[in-house]
């Protein structure tokens, strides 16, 4: 009887044991959200934000998506001489209990061929896809 | 004991005045004349630097795919217009495509609009394009992109140049710099 009781006992340990490594790994959000909506109709527009990552495990951002645009990462580059350059990111890490800055000068999404019509305060979905945590949806407000 | 106040007061104004003013931007030493190119402006109309109205030019280089860098330095030259106050009827501003490919000229008119209807859109022939490049300094290269929808982008110098009454070239700035700096020595220059 002992025996079964201790097997049980251990079962359930166990169990929430495994249950409960769901609270460690990578929380991530998404704060201090804008879009500049492209200066031409059909254009290019770029979003920025700060990436954060509020769990004890790092993760890696493989892709954005959009339905009012192509979403791709990129990243202004400052090259010798003052000339800049813009070049596609294939993912980019985020730190345990840290965070990463998309802003301007640096890493940006594009936002390739936006719909428009949008004006400032209307909202724009963005899917961001995680290796680990999978997908984020958000939602970007619209600046001129 | 009138007398020696405003004794005082002109020697100190003197002196004031006497003080060299300090460019914020990169002075180009000498005289170096701006070369003066013709390009076309968004309606199809010639431009021609030297027969510009206006007593300052300011020049950008720059295309309208950029989605990060561009906006940012145009955005500046809508601050710099706010700035500058009625000055700002002596400067022009000049954003000229290195991307003429994809670039026409309407669309480098609706580009320069959503910032300052006073920017100035400019392209031109290929030719006519690498020749104002090069006489600046100013470096443009196009970069394919694989796997992007956005085909291609430019790098480019993102420096701005600053064109005096004299046609000399005077000053240059590089990425960044505050709008205030550059009204400033624009102020300075137009009371010469």
């Amino acid at each position: 009887m002992r025996k079964w009781i201790l097997f049980i006992l251990l079962t359930v340990v166990f169990s929430l044991a495994a249950c409960s490594s769901n609270s460690s790994g990578p929380r991530l959000s998404v704060e201090d959200a804008w879009v500049r909506l492209p200066a031409t109709e059909g254009g290019n527009g770029a979003a920025y934000f700060r990436l954060v990552n509020n769990g004890n495990e790092a993760d890696t951002l493989l892709s954005v998506d959009s339905p009012l645009a192509t979403a791709e990462i990129h990243q202004t580059v400052m090259k010798e001489n003052d000339v800049m350059g813009m070049e596609p990111v294939d993912s980019v890490r985020i730190p345990a209990k840290g965070e990463v800055e998309f802003k301007q000068g640096g890493l940006h999404i594009m936002l390739i061929n936006l719909k428009q019509p949008l004006a400032a305060g209307d909202t724009i979905p963005l899917t961001l896809q995680f290796e680990r945590a999978g997908e984020l949806k958000v939602e970007l407000p619209a600046q001129e | 004991m009138k007398m020696n106040w405003l004794g005082w007061l002109v020697m100190i104004a003197l002196l004031a005045a006497c003080r060299p003013y300090q460019f914020k931007g990169t002075e180009y030493p000498g005289n170096v004349p701006a070369y003066d190119f013709t390009l076309q402006d968004s309606e199809g109309r010639p431009f021609q630097l030297s027969a510009r109205d206006e007593e300052i030019a300011l020049l950008f280089w720059g295309y309208t795919s950029c989605p990060d860098v561009c906006p940012v330095t145009l955005a500046e030259a809508g601050q710099i217009i706010q700035a500058l106050g009625d000055d700002a009827e002596q400067v022009v501003f000049l954003f000229i495509t290195v991307d003429p490919e994809r670039d026409t000229p309407e669309l480098l008119g609706q580009y320069t609009a959503t910032f300052h209807p006073d920017i100035i859109g400019l392209t031109g022939t290929p030719e006519e394009l690498a020749a104002a490049r090069e006489a600046y300094g100013v470096y443009a290269a196009k970069v394919p992109l694989e796997n992007s929808a956005a085909g291609y982008s430019m790098d480019h110098s993102a420096r701005v140049f600053l064109v005096d009454g004299n046609g000399r070239l005077r000053l240059s700035y590089a990425y960044g710099t505050p709008a205030g700096d550059i009204a400033q020595d624009i102020r300075y220059l137009l009371k010469q």
